[in-house]
């Protein structure tokens, strides 16, 4: 089975990574349609705090219309195919997109797009037994370093709670990837998972 | 321009401007906040509907200006925030409401590029273009944004599921844009409405079970109006009122929905 990863970073890496040694077939630009079982689309993110008074309209489009955009194109090429393996797209998008988050504006909106575009395939594809889910991060997982550490640290204490610390991308983030398109998690779709060690719950 | 024989007058001395002014939901609130006493710049795309609303207002007894506006334009955005500046020296409230042609019922793999051109261009990069044309001035005034979002926007949609991600795209924007302003004073908030428009009278004269089916699945029993039923939350969400209220969401819609 081949799983198709679209993204650049980390995240994206890692998951490739970790779906390979789980015996998937990864696949990182374009899909062999006779194969392709998952399509898993990464939200991309700027690794810099930007506030909106301070971006220009290139970063706007950049890190909010562009993954928008990409998205559907995506489901519009690879839906037919997913659609004979009964197969599934996933969306990977930062936690924080739910909550806000200061000097990102563009990722956030971006992400709740991406998290409703998934809700509204998930509506349209489900008699087809085509299942579109979303999986929310860290932040940490998608900006690195000290200002990925705030941003987590932001939303902890929100929510007064969280393992402290905010696994492993190709490891516990791949375990519940594998899962949820495994025949065990069948009847969920259009659902949002928050993988981030309990920081958000906010629903 | 009397707000009601007791209702105090919630927005004297302020200025605003609203998009997409020239009917339904956007002329509902532009009519809500002039009456409580807000100079309104009537922002909208067609003269023709633009400045009938403006005059609407200004013979009811309020303070109004038509100002061309296509929010697909930077420049006009920012022309209409200057026109609030030159006719008032100050902008209290800016509402972003305007959106373009959402297109037909679509499947997801089929939306038209012309429908992602309009949705993109209106919602996203428009409320982006607000958000920097307004901020320097809403600093001055400790003011307030409010975004036009929708449920769809929450749940999805599967007519219009582009629509339902723009509008999502609107409020995870608006959530940010909150955090980032909240120390400066000013709030950014959201409606998502129901309400009578043009659009839906439409929608009524092509499927008259439709507005019955509404009206059924509304637990207050109607679809809402734009002015009496929309506009008081945005006057709400303009005014001191709501000083402590920032980055949420407020959902008009006889109880329609209530997944938030």
């Amino acid at each position: 089975m081949q799983a198709l990863v679209v993204g650049e970073g980390s995240v994206a890496e890692q998951l490739r990574s970790g779906l390979s040694a789980r015996g998937w077939d990864v696949a990182a630009g374009s899909a062999d349609l006779a194969r392709l079982k998952m399509l898993v689309f990464v939200c991309p993110c700027s690794q810099q705090a930007t506030d909106c008074a301070d971006m220009s309209a290139e970063m706007w489009a950049q890190d909010c219309e562009r993954p928008i955009a990409d998205a559907l194109a995506y489901l519009g090429e690879y839906r037919s195919a997913l659609l004979a393996a009964e197969g599934h797209v996933v969306f990977v998008v930062p936690s924080f997109a739910m909550s806000g988050a200061k000097g990102f504006s563009a990722v956030t909106a971006a992400g709740e797009g991406l998290r409703t575009l998934a809700k509204g395939a998930a509506k349209q594809w489900g008699k087809d037994n085509l299942r579109v889910n979303t999986i929310a991060l860290d932040p940490q997982h998608f900006v690195l370093g000290e200002i990925g550490e705030q941003l987590s640290a932001v939303m902890g204490l929100a929510t007064s709670s969280g393992f402290g610390h905010k696994g492993e991308v190709a490891g516990d983030i791949v375990a519940t990837l594998d899962w949820l398109t495994s025949e065990d998690a069948h009847f969920i779709t259009g659902a949002t998972l928050v993988l981030d060690g309990g920081i958000w719950m906010a629903g | 321009m009397a707000s009601g024989n007791s209702e105090p007058m919630l927005l004297a001395d302020t200025s605003a401007v609203v998009t997409g002014a020239g009917g339904g939901v956007g002329k509902g609130i532009a009519v809500a906040l002039a009456t409580h006493g807000a100079h309104v710049i009537v922002a909208a795309r067609r003269a023709e509907n633009g400045e009938p609303a403006a005059e609407e207002i200004r013979a009811a007894g309020g303070n109004a200006q038509f100002v061309r506006c296509d929010v697909a334009s930077r420049d006009d955005i920012f022309a209409a925030v200057a026109a609030a500046i030159d006719a008032t020296g100050r902008l209290d409230c800016l509402v972003h409401n305007a959106l373009g042609d959402v297109g037909p019922p679509s499947p997801v793999q089929e939306i038209p590029e012309h429908i992602w051109q309009n949705m993109h261009t209106t919602a996203l990069r428009a409320s982006f273009d607000c958000a920097q044309a307004a901020y320097p001035h809403l600093r001055e005034t400790q003011g307030s944004c409010i975004f036009l979002s929708s449920s769809a926007g929450v749940e999805g949609s599967a007519h219009l599921p582009l629509y339902g991600a723009v509008k999502a795209a609107q409020r995870g924007f608006a959530k940010s844009l909150a955090l980032e302003w909240g120390g400066e004073g000013i709030r950014v908030n959201l409606i998502n409405p129901v309400a009578f428009t043009p659009a839906m009278e439409r929608a009524y004269t092509a499927n008259p079970a439709l507005e019955q089916a509404l009206a059924d699945t509304t637990p207050l029993g109607r679809v809402g109006d734009p002015a009496s039923d929309i506009g008081p939350a945005a006057v709400f969400l303009a005014s001191e009122m709501s000083r402590y209220i920032t980055g949420q969401t407020i959902t008009v819609d006889g109880g329609a929905f209530m997944g938030l």
